[in-house]
């Protein structure tokens, strides 16, 4: 099969076959061999009956329903599993996204892409301090690839299956998946798609989102940087509180040697402490390690083309 | 944790019944601390099941410790047909009897029940239309304390509070021993320790549909419960343990990384303060100040708290493909 197209819905029974109708007539365009994985993120009006009528008149339909209302990221990982194509497309099923966008994610993955992330160019930014936010987002974000992501939250991405195997997709780490793809090696690529969200009902983006996206970013950049070599990252971790500790032990040195002696508690005091920190902040090291050795993410190299 | 093969190295001693023939109903029974007349709960329970059904079973898991009892269920088990007999070899507790409990049922429906006089049996049929009605995936009891002694009434809803308070559950009775479940839950759950207390809000927690009914509460259960000092030490611990687990089992920075953040931003602003006096106030040293004490202390909490929550971080992040999500409800390819 040649692609897998994920489509995470909820609350879409009046959408859902105008979208159905786009979408097929786009995929007959291609001429590929496709299914379509219907992602039915808990809805409460009976969308899940009206996919199953769908896919009693098309047998390229699958369907997967959920129990619980997770976020659009969390409901797209449990289309992955059961894709099958050699491409694979995801997108979020509300109509702001235009299904003739597809082309262009398999165009890309055809031209050697591994991984393809959708920009809504049309989405506007927010306020200041969101896009303060943003921009060390950004920063960050091309510190570990070579190209610069400008909507890594796009719902609408792309990529080659064989490359599935070396992403680990947990909860929300899944929207991160092209930075972590890039982190292995993978060729990571952008493309426009359309957006049309309503004007009326635009929120922008706001503070809590943004300060969400950077400890997001953050905490990958962390696991991916750190998941390789726990052991020297805790271990630079340590060197300050070293040093502290060292600098202190000296001063209480001094004291006690030089002639106004001041018999102070403190400072010997701090000076354990913060030995002790860097003592076990190494342990911490050592025992990451030993996770890290035990878990399968060494077993993670990057497919053949 | 006990692991699956110990686990099959003591169940299974001694089990009777046909072989891998599906019933409607499994009835489990975990006999673990204490229990009444055994066979007499036996037939007032059987009874009412045998108006639902004829095809259902009852498995009693018995601990290592519950030698008379053994000895009690093994007498009358070859008077009545359907009831099938797992023993432990040691004391290994409620959540191990009632996984392997649910390892052997074939019922299609699974119901549990308490060793002792809990629920009036006729209360049983309410929860299995529910089941059949599709209201919830796992039916669970709630006792109406109406008749119920005073202390037994305080403690109860103390717990319940304190459990509101971490988890923000709204069950009511989650110490009932009566649940009635489909067969296709049961894997969502791992029990150990003492996690059977709270299925119905780790259920919840996997994206199960649990539904609360109200039941009458027998007689015998009224009776004054005061337990032992330890084990009201116990359910407090348990009750942290289940507001970690379904909190933040999947995203252990997020809450380490703040709690720990704030710990050495407190710390930060007393250094800060120290600093500012040692360089414009005269006659000011450092030496003698506890505070700076203080700030160190934080300082080296809060990073070991950040270190934990980031080692638990990398555990889900290195072994997160197995880590058990049961949010699909159906899937159709």
């Amino acid at each position: 099969m040649d692609l897998s197209l994920i489509v995470t819905l909820h609350n879409q029974i009046r959408t859902i076959e105008l979208l159905y109708e786009k979408i097929s007539l786009e995929l007959k365009k291609l001429s590929l061999t496709y299914e379509i994985i219907f992602i039915d993120n808990s809805s409460k009006d009976g969308t899940e009956e009206k996919i199953k009528m769908l896919k009693s008149s098309n047998p390229n339909i699958k369907l997967v329903v959920l129990s619980k209302n997770v976020s659009n990221i969390e409901a797209a990982i449990h289309g992955l599993n059961l894709a099958s194509g050699e491409y694979i497309v995801t997108m979020d099923g509300n109509m702001d996204y235009d299904p003739a966008d597809i082309i262009r994610f398999i165009i890309m993955i055809q031209s050697g892409f591994d991984v393809v992330c959708g920009w809504r160019k049309a989405k506007k930014t927010g306020l200041f301090l969101s896009s303060l936010f943003s921009k060390i987002a950004n920063a960050i974000i091309s510190s570990m690839t070579h190209i610069k992501f400008h909507d890594i939250d796009c719902p609408f991405k792309g990529f080659r299956n064989s490359l599935l195997y070396v992403i680990r997709a947990y909860s929300d780490i899944y929207r991160f998946l092209p930075l972590i793809a890039a982190s292995k090696g993978a060729n990571v690529g952008e493309v426009e798609v359309a957006y049309k969200k309503k004007v009326g009902n635009h929120k922008g983006f706001n503070i809590l989102q943004g300060f969400k996206l950077l400890s997001d970013i953050i905490l990958v950049k962390i696991l991916v940087d750190f998941s390789s070599r726990p052991f020297w990252f805790f271990g630079l971790l340590s060197i300050p509180f070293w040093i502290i500790g060292s600098y202190l032990f000296g001063i209480y040195l001094y004291d006690i040697f030089s002639s106004q002696h001041q018999n102070s508690i403190v400072i010997p005091g701090i000076c354990i402490l913060y030995i002790f920190l860097s003592m076990s902040i190494n342990m911490f090291g050592f025992l990451s390690e030993l996770i890290v050795k035990t878990g399968d993410l060494n077993k993670e190299v990057m497919h053949d083309k | 944790m006990i692991n699956k093969e110990e686990l099959k190295l003591s169940t299974g001693l001694y089990s009777q019944g046909a072989k891998d023939e599906i019933l409607d109903i499994s009835v489990i029974i975990p006999v673990v601390e204490k229990y009444d007349d055994i066979e007499n709960l036996y037939i007032s329970y059987a009874e009412e099941f045998k108006k639902l059904t004829e095809r259902f079973e009852f498995i009693f898991v018995i601990d290592g410790n519950m030698k008379k009892a053994y000895a009690e269920i093994k007498k009358f088990s070859h008077k009545y047909p359907g009831i099938r007999i797992i023993r432990f070899l040691k004391p290994l507790g409620e959540s191990m009897a009632l996984s392997a409990g649910f390892e052997k049922a074939r019922g299609k429906y699974i119901f549990t029940l308490a060793s002792y006089f809990q629920v009036q049996p006729e209360e049983i049929k309410k929860l299995y239309d529910s089941l059949l009605n599709e209201e919830g995936d796992i039916v669970v009891g709630r006792r109406i304390r109406k008749h119920d002694s005073l202390f037994n009434r305080m403690q109860s809803s103390l717990f319940h509070v304190l459990l509101k308070l971490f988890t923000g559950t709204n069950f009511k009775d989650i110490s009932c021993g009566l649940k009635a479940m489909k067969r296709e839950v049961i894997q969502s759950f791992d029990l150990y320790g003492n996690l059977h207390l709270f299925i119905p809000i780790i259920a919840e927690h996997q994206g199960l549909n649990v539904k609360q009914l109200d039941v009458q509460q027998q007689k015998e259960d009224t009776k004054l419960r005061i337990h032992k000092f330890r084990e009201y030490i116990d359910r407090l611990i348990d009750i942290i343990t289940i507001f970690f687990l379904v909190r933040f089992t999947y995203k252990p920075l997020r809450f380490f990384g703040l709690f720990g953040s704030l710990l050495m931003l407190a710390s930060l602003i007393i250094i800060l303060y120290l600093i500012y006096h040692r360089l414009f106030s005269e006659a000011f040293a450092l030496s003698n100040k506890p505070s700076l004490y203080l700030a160190s202390l934080l300082m080296v909490i809060g990073i070991q708290v950040f270190a934990i929550g980031l080692i638990g971080e990398i555990i889900i992040y290195t072994h997160g493909k197995r880590a058990k999500r049961f949010n699909v409800k159906e899937i159709r390819e």
